[in-house]
C-alpha cells in the first residue's frame, strides 16, 4: 500500500498509509492540490501546526479509525440533543491523556479537518465541565474568575430565575 | 511551549463543546469567567431563536398533516407551545436584537425543545393527549417562572440601563451644544477682533485726516 510522509513541526518524519492520511481533510486537499496519487514519489507534507508528540496520536487514531464509514451529514436538527455518553471505549482510552494533551489534539484534530477526531475530544471535554458548579469548572480547567464583584452580582441575579421558590 | 488550556481554544471549537450541554448547564456556567459568559450568550440567543424556527417548523407540519383528526389532536397539542413561546418572544427578541440582554433562561429552552422533539416525533408514536402530556406541564410551569423572572429581575434593570443610556444621551447632547457654543465663542471673538482692528484703523485714519486738515 502507498505510504506518504508526514513532517512535523519538529521536523519529524511520520510514515503514513495513504488511506490513513487521507481522513484528514486538509492532508486530502493538499494532496488534490500538489497532485499526489498512488504513483507519486515519495513526498513530504509538511504539518507546521502539529508537533511529533501530537501527530503520532492523531496517526493512531486514524489509523483505527481509518475503515469507519463516512459520518453521513445529519440533517441539521436545531432543537436536537446531543448525547456525550455514546463514546466507544478504544476512544475513551485513547483520550485519557492530560488535558493539555487533550487540547493540542483538538487544535490538530480542527487543524486538520478530522470531524469524528474533534467531535470526540469535544465531547470529552465537555463530559468533563457536565454536572460541575462554576467554582468545580474553575478549579478543573484552571480558569482564573475574571468578573468584578458588580459583574459577578449582575450575572448571578440574571440566572436566579430558575430557583423554584 | 506552554500546554494549551481550555481558554487557549478559539471560540468555535468552546461552542462546539457547549454544544453538548444543556442549555441549562450553559446558562449557570456563563458565571465561571468573562469569556465564557461571551460565548454562552451567544449560545443562548442562538438557541432562543432555535426554539422559533422549531415552532415554526411545527406548525407547518400540522399543515401538512392529513386526517382531520390528526390534526386536530396536533393542534390542541401544538397551542400552548406556540402561546408560551410567543410571550417569550415579545419579550426578549427586541432586546436581543439591540444587544442589551440575552435569552437568560437556559433551562426554558431545554423544556420548549424538549417538547418541540416530542410532537416532532409525533408521527411515528401516534398522536394522543399530547396537552396532558408530562413535558406540557413542566413547561407551562417552567413558562410562569421565567416570565416572574423577566418582571422581577430583567426589567427593572432594563429600566435602570435605558435610564443610564438616555442621562448618557443628554450628556453627549449638552457636550455636543457646548461644542457650537465653544465655536460661535470663537468666531465672534474673531470677528470682534476683526472689528477693533478696523475701528483702530478707522481711528487713526480720522487721526491722520485730522492732522491733514490742521495743515491745511
Amino acid at each position: 500500500m502507498k505510504t506518504i510522509k508526514l513532517q512535523s513541526s519538529d521536523g519529524k518524519i511520520f510514515d503514513c498509509d495513504l488511506a490513513v492520511a487521507k481522513c484528514s481533510g486538509t492532508i486530502r486537499t493538499m494532496l488534490e492540490d500538489l497532485e499526489i496519487d498512488e504513483s507519486s514519489e515519495d513526498e513530504i507534507i509538511p504539518l507546521p501546526n502539529v508537533d511529533g508528540r501530537i501527530l503520532r496520536k492523531v496517526i493512531e487514531y486514524c489509523n483505527y479509525h481509518k475503515d469507519d464509514p463516512t459520518p453521513i451529514a445529519t440533517d441539521n436538527d436545531d432543537n436536537k440533543e446531543k448525547r456525550t455518553d455514546d463514546i466507544i471505549s478504544w476512544d475513551a482510552e485513547f483520550l485519557k491523556v492530560d488535558q493539555g494533551t487533550l487540547f493540542e489534539i483538538i487544535l490538530a484534530a480542527n487543524y486538520l479537518d478530522i470531524a469524528n477526531l474533534l467531535d470526540v475530544s469535544c465531547k470529552t471535554v465537555a463530559n468533563m465541565l457536565k454536572n460541575k458548579t462554576p467554582d468545580e469548572i474553575r478549579k478543573e480547567f484552571n480558569i482564573k474568575n475574571d468578573f468584578t464583584p458588580m459583574e459577578e452580582e449582575q450575572v448571578r441575579r440574571e440566572n436566579t430565575w430558575c430557583e423554584e421558590k | 511551549m506552554d500546554k494549551p488550556t481550555l481558554l487557549d481554544l478559539p471560540t468555535n471549537i468552546i461552542e462546539e463543546i457547549m454544544s453538548y450541554l444543556s442549555y441549562e448547564e450553559i446558562a449557570n456556567s456563563r458565571i465561571v469567567c468573562r469569556r465564557f459568559n461571551k460565548i454562552n450568550q451567544q449560545i443562548l440567543n442562538r438557541g432562543f431563536f432555535n426554539t422559533s424556527k422549531g415552532v415554526k417548523k411545527l406548525m407547518l407540519k400540522i399543515k401538512l398533516t392529513e386526517s382531520a383528526l390528526d390534526k386536530l389532536n396536533y393542534f390542541l397539542a401544538f397551542v400552548p407551545l406556540a402561546l408560551y413561546h410567543t410571550n417569550f418572544d415579545s419579550l426578549y427578541k427586541f432586546h436581543i436584537q439591540n444587544g442589551t440582554i440575552c435569552f437568560y433562561p437556559g433551562k426554558l429552552l431545554d423544556a420548549f425543545n424538549r417538547y418541540i422533539r416530542y410532537l416532532m416525533a409525533a408521527e411515528e408514536t401516534g398522536i394522543e393527549n399530547y396537552a396532558e402530556s408530562e413535558s406540557l406541564t413542566k413547561l407551562f410551569n417552567l413558562t410562569i417562572l421565567g416570565l416572574k423572572h423577566f418582571q422581577y429581575e430583567i426589567l427593572p434593570d432594563l429600566y435602570k440601563k435605558k435610564e443610564l443610556k438616555n442621562k448618557e444621551e443628554k450628556i453627549l447632547e449638552l457636550e455636543k451644544l457646548c461644542e457650537i457654543k465653544d465655536a460661535q465663542i470663537k468666531n465672534l471673538s474673531k470677528q470682534n477682533e476683526k472689528l477693533r482692528e478696523y475701528i483702530k484703523k478707522n481711528k487713526r485714519g480720522k487721526q491722520e485726516s485730522k492732522v491733514i486738515t490742521i495743515r491745511l
